[in-house]
C-alpha cells in the first residue's frame, strides 16, 4: 500500500518536471513570431503532455491502440486491421531515472525514458496500448518486452541483423505475417486485400506531403528551423495519418508561400548543418535549440524519428495480400539505414546525398551515452566525411540539460570553424 | 506516364501485327529478334531461331562459300533488329511474353499468389537458356557433320528448339490452327521430343499461374539477344548513389533479377535476363536513380511523382512541384 | 509340210489378236514430274565431293550454283540462282506405276534413287519445264538425261510457292498428235519476295500464259498443299485453254496399281479421297508414295506433222502426288491432350499441395 502510494507520488512528480520542461520548450517558441503558423496544430499535440498526454493520440474510441517502437513496424497493417499505431519513442529525461531502476547504466536514456513511462503511469497513452510491437533492433530493445511485459501486452519482432541474406528477408516476411495475424487477434479485424491497400495509400499520401516537406527544405534561404522539421515527424508518432496528412498540406502551403516571398527564419549566410546519429525525440531538443540560437540552420537531419521515418515507400506491384505483405517487409527492412544493420553502405550514400541536397556546411554526429551502434559507425561515417570534405563534430550526450552550454560552447566553435572555410573558400 | 498501361498496349498491337499481320500483308521478314512463330500461318514475321537452326544444318565445307554468306546476311539483320530496340523485344514486342503477362493478369485477378525461386535455383536457372542455345547450335550442325568421327545425328533432330518450344504449339492455336497438338510416334526421338514439348505446355500453363515470365528465364532468344546487352541503342541506366536499396524494383521485376537492386557501382543495368519491361523504373521512388536511355537521350526517368502517380495517387501529384 | 503352213498360220492366227489389241489399246504414256528426293541430293553431293577431292586434294570449295549460270545470257536465272540450292526433279515418261518398281513392290527407289542400270527408256529431250517462281516470273529449263529419265536442276532460293510446268510434244504416233503435261508446286522455305508482274509463259503448249489442259490443285490454305497426306481430299480444277472442262474423265493411280476415276462437274471440279496405300509397318513419316492422277482429252484435227498425218489431237496431263503416311498413323492429338492435361494438374496439384503445406506451417 505504501509502495503503490509512493509510485503514485513519483508519477505526479514526474509529471509536474515534464509540464515544466514542455513550458519551458514552448514559452520561447510561442513568443517567436517568424515561426510558421501552422505549427500551431503540431505543437498542440506536445503541450498535451502538460495533462498527462491526454489526447495527444487522435484516435477513436473503439480503436485500438498499437504502440510500436522503433521504425521498424509496419504501421501500413496496423491502419489496415483497424489499429491506431503510436511510436512510443521517448525523450524526456524526467522518465529516466524511473527506468534505471530496470536496467544498468549503461543503457542509453532513451529506453531508460521508455521503460519510465511504460512503468510509471505520467503518460497516459503508454499504458493504454492494447499491444506493444517491439522490433529487436539494438541490444537494449532486445530485452524490453521482458522487462515491460508485466505492464503492457507485448510482441516482439525479431530483426535479422544481415539484411542482404536471402534467408534474413524470407524470416523478417515470416516475422511481418505472424505481426499480421497477432494485430488481427487484438482488433479483431482481418487485415484483407482492399484495407491493405487502402492503409498503404493512405500513408503514401502522407509521404507525398512528407517529400514535399522536404523539397521545400532544400529551399535557400531556409524557411523552418530543424528543430520545427523535427517536432512535425515528432507528431506524426501520435496522430493520425490522415490528419497529419492534412495538416501537413496546410503547413507546406504556408512554407511555399515563404518560400515565393523568400521569408526565412535564420540570418543571411546562417551555417547550415546537417544532424545525424541517434534519434531525438521530444523533448530532448537540446542541440536543434541551441543551434537555432546560435543562429544557425539545422538544414537536415538523418534521424529514424524524423528524415527517414516516412522516406521509403511501399511499391504496390501487383496487389495482391501476399505481394503487398511482401512489399511493406521489404520497405522497412531492405533501405533501413539504422546501423544495427552489418553494412553501412546505405547510409553512407544516404548522407553524402543529403549533404549534397542540402548543401551542408558541416555535420554534427549525435550519439546518445549507450547508444552502441551509432557509437560504433562513428570511425566509419568520421572517414567519409574526411575523404569528402565535410567537417564532422561528434558529440556523445544524455537527455540531460546539464551539459547545454558546455555543447553550446563546442557548437559555436564548430560554427565558427565552418564560418572561418567558407571565409577561405571565398578568398 | 502509365508505362504498363503502354507497354499492354505495344505488346497488344505487336501481338495482331505477329499472329496475324499476314492476314493484312504485313511481312516483317523472317529473322526477327522475338518469339512470332514461324508455323503461325497468318504470322506478320518469322522468328529468328528457326531459320538460323536451318541455316546450320550444312556440312561445314558450305559455310565458306553461299551459305555462310547467307548466315552472315540473317545474323547481321538478327544484330540491326537487336542493337536498336535491345531487349524490348522480349518486354515489349514478344507475342509469348505477352501471353505470360496476361496469364499473370488472369492469375492475380484470381487472387493467386505468386512464387519466386530461390536465389540460388535462380542463379542455377540462367545458365539453362545457354545450354539451350548451345544444343540448338551443335544439333543442326551435328546433323550434316560428324564430330570426331561420330555418327550424324539423325534428322529427326532437324530444328531441335522448335521441336520442344511451347511457343509452337501455343500461338498456332490463335490462328485457329490446333493441328501442333499432338504427339508424334513416327520415331523414338520424335515421340520424346514431343511428349516434352508437351509436358513444357502444360507446365507454361501451370507455372503462368505460380509465377511471372517462367519461360522467358530459359529461353535461348533471351541468350542471344544479350549479347547485345552492352551496345543496344537502348539502355537502362542506374545511378547507384540515389540508390536507397529498398527492393522495390528486383521484387517488381517479372524476372526476378537482383542485380538492379544490388548495384551500386554498374550502371548500366540491362542484365543477361532483363527483358527491359521497365516495370523497375516505373516502382522506383528515389529521383533519377533508374533511367532508360535511347541513344544516350533519356527517355523514362524514375521519380518520387511520377512513383505516386502510378501508385494511384493522382490528385496529389500536382502538389509536388520539385519532382522530375 | 502342210502341217508346218497349218502351224504358221495358227500362229499368226494366235498372234493376230494380240497384235491387233496392241494396236487398239495401247497403253497409256503418260509423263510426270518427280521431285528428287533430299537422301539422294545429299547423295549426290557426297559423290560429287568425293570426287572433287580426289583430284584436287579437297582444296576446292563447293560449287556456287550461281556460278553455272554465269555464262547465261538469262539474267533471271542469274538471279534466281543467288544463294539458292538447286531443286531437282525427275521427268519420267511410261506406264504408271513402273513396271520395274512394280515388281519388287519398293526396292527400285531404295534411298530414294533410281536403279540407273535399268533399262534406258525413250529419251525426252525435246520436253521442256517452266517454273514459276514466287516473284511471279517464269523461267524455262531443259533437261539433262539422267540413265531412264530426264532430269531438271533450277535454282530456287527465295521463299514461297513454286508452280512447275512440264510439257512435252510427242509428235504423232497412230494417226493422233499427243501433248502431254504434267504439273507440281512446292513451297519454299526461305526469305520472301516482292512479287513481279507476271510474264505470261508463252510457247508451245500454253495458251494464253496458262497451259493448255491444265489441271489445277485447289488449295484452301498452305497447310493443304504443303503436304499431301493419305486420308486427305484431293481437290482439283481441269480446264482446257482456259475454260473449265466439264464432264472429263480424271483417273487417280497408286504406286500400288490401285485406279479410281470420276468425272469433273460442271465448274471443271473434282474430288477424290486419297485412299491410304501400302505403307512399311514401321512408319517413317518421311518417306511418301507416288500417286498419279491424269486425264486425256482428245479433240478431232486433221494435220500433217513431219510428213506424219494425224486425224487426233491427245491432250495427256498428269498431277503427281508425293502422298505421306495419314497423319492419324503416326501422330496421336489424344495423347497430346492426355500428356498435357496429366502434367498440368500433376505440377498445378503438386504446387497446391506444397503452398498448403507452406501456409500450414507458418
Amino acid at each position: 500500500m505504501d509502495k503503490q502510494e509512493k509510485r503514485k507520488r513519483l508519477a505526479k512528480k514526474i509529471q509536474l518536471n515534464l509540464a515544466m520542461t514542455v513550458g519551458e520548450i514552448f514559452d520561447p517558441i510561442d513568443e517567436d513570431t517568424t515561426r510558421p503558423k501552422k505549427m500551431a496544430y503540431f505543437d498542440r499535440i506536445f503541450k498535451t503532455f502538460t495533462q498527462g498526454g491526454e489526447g495527444a493520440v487522435n484516435r477513436k474510441k473503439t480503436q485500438k491502440l498499437i504502440g510500436t517502437y522503433c521504425l521498424f513496424v509496419p504501421e501500413e497493417i496496423i491502419y489496415a486491421a483497424g489499429g491506431q499505431p503510436v511510436r512510443l519513442c521517448a525523450g524526456a529525461y524526467e522518465s529516466v531515472e524511473v527506468g534505471e531502476e530496470f536496467l544498468p547504466d549503461s543503457a542509453c536514456p532513451m529506453v531508460k525514458s521508455e521503460v519510465g513511462f511504460t512503468t510509471l503511469p505520467v503518460l497516459s497513452f503508454y499504458q493504454q496500448c492494447d499491444l506493444v510491437a517491439i522490433p529487436a533492433s539494438c541490444d537494449w530493445k532486445a530485452k524490453m518486452a521482458e522487462i515491460i511485459h508485466d505492464y503492457v501486452p507485448v510482441v516482439m519482432l525479431d530483426m535479422p541483423k544481415v539484411k542482404e541474406g536471402e534467408a534474413s528477408r524470407a524470416f523478417w516476411l515470416s516475422e511481418v505475417k505472424r505481426f499480421t495475424k497477432e494485430v488481427e487477434k487484438v482488433t479483431g479485424m482481418r487485415v484483407t486485400r482492399s484495407r491493405l491497400r487502402g492503409a498503404i495509400q493512405m500513408i503514401q499520401k502522407a509521404q507525398v506531403q512528407f517529400r514535399r516537406f522536404h523539397e521545400i527544405r532544400k529551399a535557400e534561404p531556409p524557411v523552418i528551423h530543424g528543430r520545427d522539421a523535427l517536432e512535425v515527424l515528432n507528431a506524426y508518432f501520435y496522430d493520425h495519418v490522415e490528419s497529419w496528412t492534412a495538416a501537413m498540406a496546410t503547413l507546406n502551403d504556408e512554407l511555399e508561400e515563404r518560400v515565393n516571398n523568400r521569408e526565412s527564419v535564420a540570418k543571411p549566410m546562417a551555417t547550415r548543418l546537417l544532424i545525424t546519429g541517434s534519434p531525438m525525440v521530444f523533448p530532448n531538443w537540446k542541440i536543434p535549440t541551441v543551434i537555432e540560437e546560435l543562429g544557425g540552420v539545422m538544414v537536415a537531419d538523418e534521424f529514424c524519428t524524423s528524415n527517414r521515418y516516412l522516406h521509403d515507400k511501399v511499391a504496390v506491384d501487383e496487389g495482391l495480400l501476399s505481394d503487398m505483405l511482401h512489399a511493406i517487409a521489404d520497405r522497412y527492412l531492405l533501405p533501413s539505414c539504422c546501423p544495427i544493420f552489418s553494412t553501412t553502405i546505405d547510409r553512407r550514400d544516404r548522407l553524402l546525398q543529403l549533404i549534397k541536397d542540402y548543401r551542408a556546411e558541416g555535420v554534427i554526429y549525435h550519439i546518445l551515452k549507450g547508444c552502441h551502434p551509432y557509437d560504433v559507425e562513428t570511425r566509419i561515417i568520421e572517414k567519409l566525411l574526411q575523404d569528402n570534405g565535410v567537417p564532422m563534430l561528434k558529440i556523445e550526450t544524455d537527455y540531460s540539460p546539464q551539459d547545454v552550454e558546455q555543447l553550446r560552447t563546442r557548437i559555436e566553435a564548430f560554427m565558427e570553424t565552418l564560418k572561418g572555410q567558407r571565409h577561405k573558400e571565398k578568398s | 506516364m502509365k508505362v504498363y498501361r503502354l507497354r499492354i498496349a505495344v505488346q497488344a498491337i505487336s501481338f495482331i501485327i505477329l499472329i496475324y499481320g499476314g492476314l493484312f500483308y504485313i511481312d516483317m521478314g523472317n529473322r526477327m529478334p522475338t518469339f512470332s512463330c514461324a508455323y503461325v500461318d497468318d504470322r506478320g514475321g518469322g522468328c529468328f531461331l528457326i531459320g538460323f537452326q536451318h541455316m546450320l544444318s550444312r556440312p561445314f565445307g558450305e559455310f565458306l562459300g553461299d551459305a555462310g554468306i547467307r548466315l552472315l546476311k540473317a545474323m547481321g539483320i538478327f544484330a540491326l533488329w537487336s542493337i536498336v530496340l535491345n531487349k524490348a523485344w522480349c518486354g515489349w514486342i514478344c507475342p509469348f511474353g505477352f501471353l505470360q503477362d496476361m496469364l499473370s493478369k488472369i492469375r492475380s485477378f484470381f487472387d493467386v499468389d505468386l512464387s519466386r525461386f530461390g536465389w540460388i535455383t535462380r542463379t542455377r536457372y540462367k545458365s539453362v537458356k545457354y545450354i539451350f542455345l548451345v544444343l540448338l547450335i551443335l544439333i543442326p550442325l551435328g546433323i550434316a557433320n560428324s564430330f570426331f568421327g561420330l555418327e550424324k545425328i539423325p534428322r529427326d533432330w532437324s530444328v531441335p528448339f522448335c521441336q520442344i518450344c511451347p511457343a509452337r504449339v501455343i500461338l498456332p492455336v490463335f490462328n485457329g490452327d490446333f493441328s501442333q497438338i499432338h504427339i508424334d510416334f513416327s520415331s523414338n526421338t520424335t515421340m520424346v521430343l514431343t511428349t516434352i514439348v508437351m509436358v513444357l505446355v502444360a507446365l507454361f500453363f501451370t507455372t503462368a499461374f505460380v509465377k511471372r515470365r517462367f519461360f522467358c528465364s530459359y529461353c535461348p532468344m533471351l541468350a542471344l539477344l544479350s549479347l547485345f546487352d552492352k551496345i543496344g541503342l537502348l539502355s537502362l541506366k542506374k545511378n547507384g548513389q540515389r540508390c536507397t536499396r529498398c527492393g522495390n524494383c528486383s521484387r517488381a521485376c517479372p524476372m526476378e533479377i537482383r542485380e538492379i537492386e544490388e548495384e551500386k557501382v554498374l550502371t548500366n543495368l540491362v542484365t543477361q535476363d532483363c527483358t527491359l519491361c521497365l516495370r523497375c523504373v516505373e516502382v522506383c521512388p528515389e529521383d533519377k536513380a533508374l533511367e532508360t536511355r535511347f541513344c544516350g537521350i533519356p527517355i523514362f526517368t524514375a521519380s518520387q511523382q511520377g512513383f505516386l502517380k502510378r501508385q494511384g495517387l493522382d490528385e496529389e501529384s500536382h502538389t509536388n512541384k520539385n519532382g522530375a | 509340210m502342210i502341217k508346218t503352213v497349218i502351224s504358221c498360220f495358227m500362229a499368226l492366227f494366235c498372234l493376230f489378236p494380240a497384235l491387233a489389241t496392241a494396236k487398239a489399246a495401247q497403253p497409256a504414256t503418260f509423263m510426270w514430274l518427280e521431285p528428287m528426293s533430299w537422301d539422294a541430293i545429299r547423295a549426290q553431293r557426297a559423290k560429287k565431293k568425293a570426287a572433287i577431292t580426289k583430284v584436287t586434294g579437297g582444296q576446292q570449295e563447293a560449287p556456287n550454283p550461281a556460278e553455272s549460270y554465269s555464262t547465261s545470257q538469262d539474267k533471271g536465272k542469274k538471279r534466281a540462282a543467288r544463294g539458292a540450292r538447286p531443286r531437282s526433279y525427275y521427268l519420267h515418261s511410261g506406264e504408271f506405276p513402273q513396271p520395274d518398281r512394280q515388281q519388287s513392290g519398293r526396292p527400285a527407289r531404295m534411298n530414294g534413287q533410281y536403279n540407273h542400270r535399268a533399262k534406258p527408256k525413250k529419251s525426252q529431250t525435246q520436253a521442256i519445264l517452266w517454273v514459276k517462281y514466287p516473284d511471279n516470273r517464269s523461267l524455262s529449263f531443259a533437261p539433262k538425261q539422267r540413265g531412264p529419265v530426264s532430269l531438271f536442276s533450277f535454282p530456287a532460293g527465295d521463299g514461297g510457292w513454286y508452280d512447275l510446268f512440264a510439257y512435252h510434244d510427242q509428235g504423232v504416233n497412230n494417226d493422233s498428235r499427243i501433248h502431254r503435261y504434267s504439273y507440281t508446286h512446292f513451297m519454299s522455305h526461305g526469305d520472301s519476295v516482292d512479287k513481279h508482274e507476271t510474264n505470261g509463259i508463252e510457247g508451245p503448249g500454253f495458251f494464253k500464259g496458262q497451259p493448255i489442259l491444265e489441271i489445277k490443285r485447289l488449295c484452301a490454305d498452305d497447310h493443304e498443299c504443303y503436304r499431301t497426306h493419305a486420308g486427305q481430299n484431293l481437290r482439283v480444277q481441269v480446264s482446257f485453254k482456259g475454260e473449265p472442262l466439264a464432264n472429263q474423265t480424271l483417273t487417280l493411280i497408286t504406286e500400288q496399281g490401285w485406279k479410281q476415276s470420276k468425272r469433273t462437274d460442271d465448274h471443271g471440279k473434282v474430288s477424290f479421297l486419297l485412299i491410304k496405300e501400302l505403307f512399311p509397318e514401321k512408319i517413317d513419316r518421311r518417306k511418301s508414295e507416288n500417286y498419279l492422277l491424269t486425264t486425256e482429252h482428245v479433240l478431232p484435227a486433221t494435220g500433217v506433222l513431219n510428213g506424219q498425218p494425224f486425224h487426233h489431237e491427245h491432250h495427256i496431263a498428269t498431277l503427281p502426288l508425293q502422298v505421306f503416311p495419314p497423319k492419324s498413323d503416326w501422330q496421336s492429338k489424344r495423347m497430346a491432350y492426355m500428356v498435357g492435361s496429366g502434367t498440368f494438374l500433376l505440377a498445378g496439384g503438386a504446387i497446391a499441395i506444397r503452398r498448403k503445406r507452406q501456409r500450414k506451417a507458418l
